[in-house]
């Protein structure tokens, strides 16, 4: 094609324009620059970054020096923001002391509105005198956020993944040295970065970001990592989770109902049995799901593992000191977007969940919200526990926010007035979320009568029938005179 | 989290669960409460125009031990009611 004079001097003009904005420093190439809309109270002195990219959960582990530079006021709250977009994709945040390793307390911020950031407030152990510094590390799990590129593999091919990220942490005040380090699990195949300014090292599994200099608050980039992963990407697109607990029994009874997806790159033609059986080396370096691994009660007994079709007997137990460890196999191997389903259950004794608080009638019962599966995401969760009858002032308490907490009645097996249910649906949980969920309730003693009694009054209503028709008469016509 | 915290203090500090009868104790309860209860039932099906009270004073124990036999029979198969 040829150039014609016209089309020559646009393309020069653009070459020109684009030379001159790549001469430019690297935060000021974006044009609008997000404010920070929190007090600007604090200054970081040196933040680290590591995007741990090993499992197909990410961990981004930041740990900041900040110093107080308020002139005279103690200060109690760092704010941490998030990017907007990466709402859904955040599942997890913690925060600590990093030297004294104290645990602090994150909450989602809800004063200071920003279309672009979800501000979250770290709160300080104690109060910061001016001019100190502490050291704070946040840690947060995103999940959903690493794709398969190529999209289709082969049976026994590596898979290989694209992660898109901020070569700077996004933090809400400047910071005068920040470095992020970012680590794969093999050996990293390719980086783009984008400003092109942005310093960039790539070391076998590592890429070092920075260190950069006098980063505004809210900076932000792209850059791009490949990199090979093998393994699944295993993802509970729903688990139910029914906890039945009976006092009269002094049983907890749980089943668990899954569906579940391997997210990994898809498989490229179709599955062959031959090739799989034959190369075991496939086997270990392709993504197929082979099974899942998931802990419960030491205590459990009749422990089902069945689906649609019936029992599923590629199971097995192992235990524990303090819990049994549960394998169970599907009945064939999940490669990438294979999805199947099948539900647990066991029965388990009571006095290890439940406790009464003494001298009053209320019960505090303390039960795992899910059961962890390593690295598994799980999208949708409902939690669904079933009191004894006569249960009442019900509540419910997590340690994290959940999408809704219901109340209401469900009728089952020898129910008058039926029996109080919690309801709890929740989205977007990994394996840290398996943790306490309590539920306090009043139960009287006189409570236990109800079924018994329900049971005898069904009967006194069937033998009163018949006392009273035993007694009526139907003959017809009138009596006759025996003779 | 505070919340959890304090039900936490509060679960750790109270008595563990007690049933309000041994486990063990439920099959034995279940077949002598469910034989009391149809001798009752027996009894009372078997006689022939007694009075009221004779019929009161059998079917009321028979229903009110055939209902604690049935909630047992229910827990000691694993049917946990």
């Amino acid at each position: 094609m040829r150039l014609t004079a016209t089309t020559s001097t646009l393309v020069a003009t653009i070459i020109a324009a684009l030379s001159l904005t790549s001469s430019v420093h690297a935060e000021e190439f974006w044009s609008e620059k997000d404010v920070s809309i929190v007090p600007q109270t604090f200054k970081i002195t040196n933040l680290l970054r590591t995007l741990d990219l090993s499992k197909p959960i990410i961990r981004e582990i930041t740990s900041a020096a900040v110093q107080n530079i308020h002139t005279d006021q103690n200060q109690t709250d760092y704010y941490f923001p998030v990017d907007q977009a990466y709402s859904d994709n955040l599942s997890f945040i913690t925060a600590e002391n990093r030297k004294t390793k104290e645990v602090l307390e994150v909450t989602k911020d809800d004063e200071f509105y920003d279309a672009q950031f979800q501000y979250y407030r770290i709160k300080l152990a104690t109060p910061l005198p001016p001019g100190e510094k502490v050291q704070i590390t946040v840690r947060t799990s995103l999940t959903n956020i690493i794709r398969a590129f190529p999209t289709h593999v082969g049976q026994a091919e590596k898979q290989k993944f694209i992660f898109f990220g901020n070569p700077f942490a996004l933090t809400a005040y400047p910071a005068t040295k920040q470095k992020t380090t970012v680590i794969t699990p093999n050996n990293v195949l390719e980086v783009h970065e984008h400003p092109e300014e942005v310093d960039v090292v790539v070391k076998n599994n590592q890429v070092i970001l920075g260190p950069y200099n006098d980063v505004n608050s809210l900076e932000h980039g792209i850059f791009e990592v490949q990199y090979e992963m093998t393994g699944a990407v295993p993802h509970i697109r729903s688990l139910r989770r029914e906890i039945e607990v009976s006092q009269w029994g002094n049983n907890l009874a749980v089943e668990e109902h899954y569906n579940f997806v391997n997210r990994g790159a898809e498989l490229k033609g179709q599955f062959s049995r031959i090739d799989y059986q034959r190369n075991p080396m496939g086997i270990r370096e392709g993504n197929g799901v082979l099974g899942f691994q998931t802990k419960i009660p030491k205590l459990a007994r009749d422990i089902y593992y069945r689906d649609e079709i019936g029992n599923i007997s590629t199971s097995a137990i192992a235990h524990q000191p303090d819990h049994i460890q549960l394998m169970l196999k599907p009945r064939f191997p999940l490669f990438g977007g294979w999805n199947t389903t099948w539900y647990i259950g066991y029965n388990t004794p009571l006095d290890g969940y439940l406790r009464k608080v003494t001298g009053t009638d209320k019960y505090i019962l303390k039960v795992p919200a899910i059961a962890p599966m390593p690295d598994t995401t799980y999208e949708d969760v409902e939690i669904r526990v079933v009191l004894p009858e006569g249960a009442k002032n019900v509540k419910a308490v997590l340690p994290y926010e959940v999408d809704e907490i219901e109340y209401s009645t469900t009728k089952t097996y020898m129910d008058s007035a039926g029996r109080s249910t919690v309801t709890i649906l929740a989205s977007n949980l990994i394996e840290d979320h398996a943790q306490d969920l309590f539920i306090e309730y009043e139960f009287s003693q006189t409570s236990y009568l109800t079924k018994p009694l329900a049971a005898a009054t069904m009967l006194m209503a069937i033998y009163a029938t018949s006392i009273v028709f035993s007694r009526l008469d139907f003959k017809i016509g009138g009596s006759t005179l025996k003779k | 989290m505070s919340a959890t915290s304090e039900l936490y203090t509060a679960w750790s500090t109270g008595t563990p669960f007690t049933a309000p009868l041994p486990e063990s104790a439920h099959p034995v309860l279940a077949i002598s409460t469910l034989t009391a209860g149809l001798y009752f039932a027996a009894r009372y099906g078997i006689s022939q125009k007694q009075s009221i009270a004779f019929d009161l004073a059998n079917t009321i124990p028979s229903a009110v031990l055939l209902g604690f036999g049935i909630v047992f029979l229910f827990l000691s198969v694993g049917l946990y009611v």
